[in-house]
C-alpha cells in the first residue's frame, strides 16, 4: 500500500506542473496589453510609466523566467499581489476559502441525505411509480440550472414574505441561526444538484448488487429484507459513491461561482469571478491553481480510497 | 456444409420476428422507454422552435415597446413584457436559436475534434498518447465552469468565444472517452484479422474501430448536449457569454433583468423555465438512448 501511494503521489506532480502551465499559458495569452486593459487609461501614459509598471509586475522578464518566478512562489505559498488593491493573493483567498469550504461540506451532507435513501428505494422498486419519480427527482436535478434556482429560491419568498438574505455574511460564532440561514439555502441547492448524480449511481450500483450470489444467499438464509438491503446490498453498493463524491468537489468547487454570486457569499467562486470581470489576472491565476490543486489532491485520495477498498487496484 | 447454409438461408427467410420499420421501433422506443419518448418529444419541440424562430415569434424579441414596460402576462404578450417594453415571449422562443446553436456547435466541434483525437490517441498509443493523456488529465483537474470562465476571460466576452471555451472542454472530455473505447475495440480478433491482411492504418481506423465507437459517441454527445447548453447559459449569466441585445436565457436571468424581478417575477420564471425543458428532454432522451445503444446498462 506504502508503495501504491508513492507510486500515486509522484503521479500527481507532473499532473500539477502540467496544470501550472495550462493556468500561465491561458493567463499570457491575453490579446492586447495587460498594463493598459488594467488600468484602462493606458493612452495618458509614457512609454517609461509604462515600462515602470511592466518591470514591477516583472513582466519585462523572459516567458519562462515569469514562469519560473510564479512557481516559486506558489512553492512558497506566495500568489504574488492582486493588480486591483495590491494585497496579497494568499491574502484574499485565506480570507474567502472557508467560506466555500463549508458551503461543499454543508452542500455535500445535503446530498447524502436525499441521495441514499431515494437510491435505495428507486432500486427495490425498480420501473415502479417511486422509481420513475425518484428518477424524474435526479434528472430534473441535473437539468435545471442552478442559477435559475438560486435565483427563485431568493425571489419568491422575498415576494411572498418579505424575506432576504442578509447582505454580509454573519459569523457562526456570532449568530448561529442567521449564518445558517444565510448557508443553507444555497447548500440545499448545490447539495441537489450533487444528488441527482449520487441517486443515478446508488441505483445503478444497488440493481447490480442485488443480483449478486451473496445477496441471494443472504435472502436464502432467511434474513430480513431490511438487514439484506442495509447490511449486505447498501454496504457494497455504496462503494462507489462514496468514492465518486470525493470527485464531486470539483463540481463544488465550479458550482460556487454561480451560487455564491447569486446569493453573494464572498467565497472564493465569487472571487474569482470579480478578479475576472476586474481583469485581476493574479488574482485569477492564483485562485484557479488553488481550485485544480484541490481537484488533484481530492482525485488522489479517491484513487487511494479505491486502492484501500479494493486491493485487486493496487496490484495492477 | 450446403445443407447447414441452406437451413440457415431458409431460417432467415421465415423472419420469426415482424420487419422493423421506422414506425414501429418509434411505437417499441415510446412503449418501453417513455421517459426518453417525452424527452424526444421536447427536443423536437425545442428544435422546431429553434428553427422557426423567426417565423413564429409574435414581436421582434429586439423591438423595444417604452409605453409596454413590464406588462404582466396578458393575451397581448402572453409572457409579459421585460424592463425596456421587449415581448417576453419572442425573447425566450429567439433565445432557443442562440442555445440550440450552442449546443450543435459545441457538440460537432468538441465531440467531433475529441473523438478523432480519442481514436488516434488510442491506436497508436506510445509517446503522443501518452503526452495527449497527461495534458486531457491537466485539462480535467480544472471545475469545467472555472476553467470555461478563464478561457472566455482570455478570448473576450461573446457568444463565438463561449462556443470555443465549452467545445475545448467537450474535446478533452469526448478524447479521453473514446481513447478507452478504440483501446476495448482494437484487441478484438477482427482488427487483428485487417491488420493481418495487410489494412493500412487509415482503413482499420474508418471501417474497423470507427463504426464500432460510434455507439459511445452519440452517447457522449446526447449528454454533452444539454450540459454545453448549460455551461453557455451559466457564462451568459455571468455576463461571459451571448452579449446584448441578442437574446439568450441565460442572459435574460442575469443581473440587468434581476433588478426588475421582484415587481415582475415573470422575468425569472420564463427563461428558466426554457433552459430546464430543453436541457430535461436533452437528459431524458439521452438516457433513453444510452439505454438502447449500450446492452450492458439496460434496464439499469
Amino acid at each position: 500500500m506504502q508503495q501504491y501511494i508513492l507510486r500515486r503521489l509522484l503521479l500527481a506532480i507532473p499532473t500539477l506542473l502540467l496544470v501550472s502551465v495550462v493556468i500561465f499559458t491561458i493567463n499570457r495569452l491575453i490579446p492586447g496589453d495587460v498594463i493598459l486593459s488594467l488600468l484602462g487609461e493606458g493612452g495618458r501614459l509614457t512609454p517609461e510609466e509604462l515600462a515602470r509598471a511592466r518591470r514591477e509586475l516583472g513582466l519585462d522578464k523572459p516567458l519562462p523566467l515569469q514562469y519560473w518566478d510564479w512557481l516559486s512562489g506558489f512553492v512558497r505559498l506566495d500568489l504574488g499581489n492582486s493588480l486591483f488593491d495590491g494585497r496579497p493573493v494568499t491574502e484574499h483567498i485565506m480570507l474567502r476559502f472557508p467560506i466555500t469550504f463549508e458551503l461543499a461540506i454543508l452542500a455535500m451532507i445535503v446530498a447524502i441525505i436525499i441521495s441514499i435513501p431515494l437510491g435505495i428505494i428507486s432500486a427495490l422498486r425498480q420501473d415502479g411509480l417511486l422509481d420513475y419519480g425518484s428518477r424524474l427527482f435526479a434528472i430534473a436535478g441535473l437539468s435545471l440550472p442552478l442559477f435559475w434556482l438560486a435565483t427563485l429560491a431568493i425571489l419568491f419568498p422575498s415576494i411572498w414574505w418579505g424575506l432576504s438574505p442578509p447582505l454580509e455574511p454573519t459569523s457562526f460564532f456570532k449568530n448561529p441561526t442567521a449564518h445558517l440561514y444565510q448557508f443553507l439555502l444555497p447548500a440545499f441547492i448545490l447539495g441537489y444538484r450533487l444528488s441527482a448524480t449520487n441517486i443515478r449511481m446508488l441505483r445503478s450500483t444497488m440493481l447490480e448488487v442485488l443480483r449478486d450470489d451473496y445477496i441471494r444467499t443472504a435472502r436464502a438464509k432467511g434474513l430480513k429484507e431490511r438487514v439484506v438491503v442495509m447490511r449486505h446490498a447498501l454496504k457494497n453498493a455504496s462503494i462507489p459513491v462514496v468514492t465518486i463524491m470525493g470527485t464531486q468537489l470539483a463540481f463544488t468547487m465550479g458550482s460556487s461561482v454561480i451560487v455564491e454570486t447569486v446569493f453573494g457569499l464572498p467565497g472564493t467562486g465569487k472571487l474569482v469571478v470579480d478578479a475576472i470581470l476586474l481583469r485581476d489576472y493574479t488574482v485569477v491565476q492564483g485562485t484557479v491553481m488553488l481550485f485544480a490543486t484541490i481537484v488533484i489532491f481530492m482525485n488522489l485520495i479517491v484513487d487511494l480510497t479505491y486502492g484501500w477498498l479494493d486491493p485487486r487496484i493496487r496490484y495492477n | 456444409m450446403n445443407t447447414t447454409t441452406e437451413q440457415i438461408t431458409q431460417l432467415q427467410g421465415l423472419r420469426l420476428r415482424p420487419k422493423r420499420n421506422f414506425v414501429n421501433s418509434t411505437l417499441t422506443f415510446i412503449r418501453k422507454k417513455p421517459l426518453g419518448a417525452m424527452g424526444g418529444f421536447i427536443l423536437i419541440g425545442m428544435w422546431s422552435l429553434a428553427i422557426f424562430a423567426d417565423f413564429i415569434v409574435p414581436y421582434d424579441p429586439l423591438a423595444l415597446h417604452p409605453r409596454d414596460k413590464l406588462i404582466p402576462p396578458d393575451s397581448m404578450y402572453l409572457m409579459g413584457t421585460d424592463y425596456l417594453g421587449r415581448d417576453v415571449l419572442s425573447r425566450v422562443i429567439a433565445g432557443a436559436k442562440v442555445s440550440m446553436y450552442v449546443g450543435l456547435m459545441t457538440v460537432l466541434i468538441g465531440t467531433g475534434i475529441g473523438s478523432v483525437l480519442g481514436q488516434i490517441s488510442g491506436y497508436f498509443r506510445g509517446t503522443f498518447d501518452l503526452l495527449v493523456q497527461r495534458l486531457i488529465d491537466a485539462i480535467q483537474a480544472f471545475p469545467s465552469l472555472i476553467l470555461a470562465l478563464a478561457i472566455v476571460a482570455m478570448l473576450g466576452p461573446s457568444l463565438e468565444n463561449a462556443i470555443i471555451a465549452i467545445a475545448f472542454l467537450n474535446a478533452s472530455n469526448a478524447a479521453r472517452v473514446i481513447r478507452g473505447a478504440t483501446m476495448a475495440i482494437n484487441e478484438n480478433q477482427y482488427v487483428d484479422a485487417a491488420r493481418a491482411l495487410g489494412a493500412s492504418h487509415v482503413r482499420i481506423l474508418t471501417r474497423y474501430i470507427f463504426p464500432n465507437v460510434t455507439a459511445p459517441i452519440l452517447i457522449l454527445a446526447s449528454i454533452t448536449l444539454g450540459n454545453s447548453i448549460l455551461v453557455e447559459a451559466s457564462l451568459s449569466f455571468l455576463g461571459l457569454g451571448t452579449q446584448p441585445p441578442t437574446p439568450s436565457w441565460g442572459r435574460m436571468l442575469s443581473s440587468e433583468g434581476r433588478f426588475y424581478m421582484e415587481i415582475a417575477p415573470w422575468l425569472a420564471i420564463w427563461p428558466g423555465v426554457a433552459i430546464s425543458m430543453a436541457v430535461l428532454g436533452i437528459n431524458m432522451f439521452g438516457d433513453a438512448l444510452r439505454d438502447v445503444l449500450d446492452p450492458k446498462l439496460r434496464g439499469r
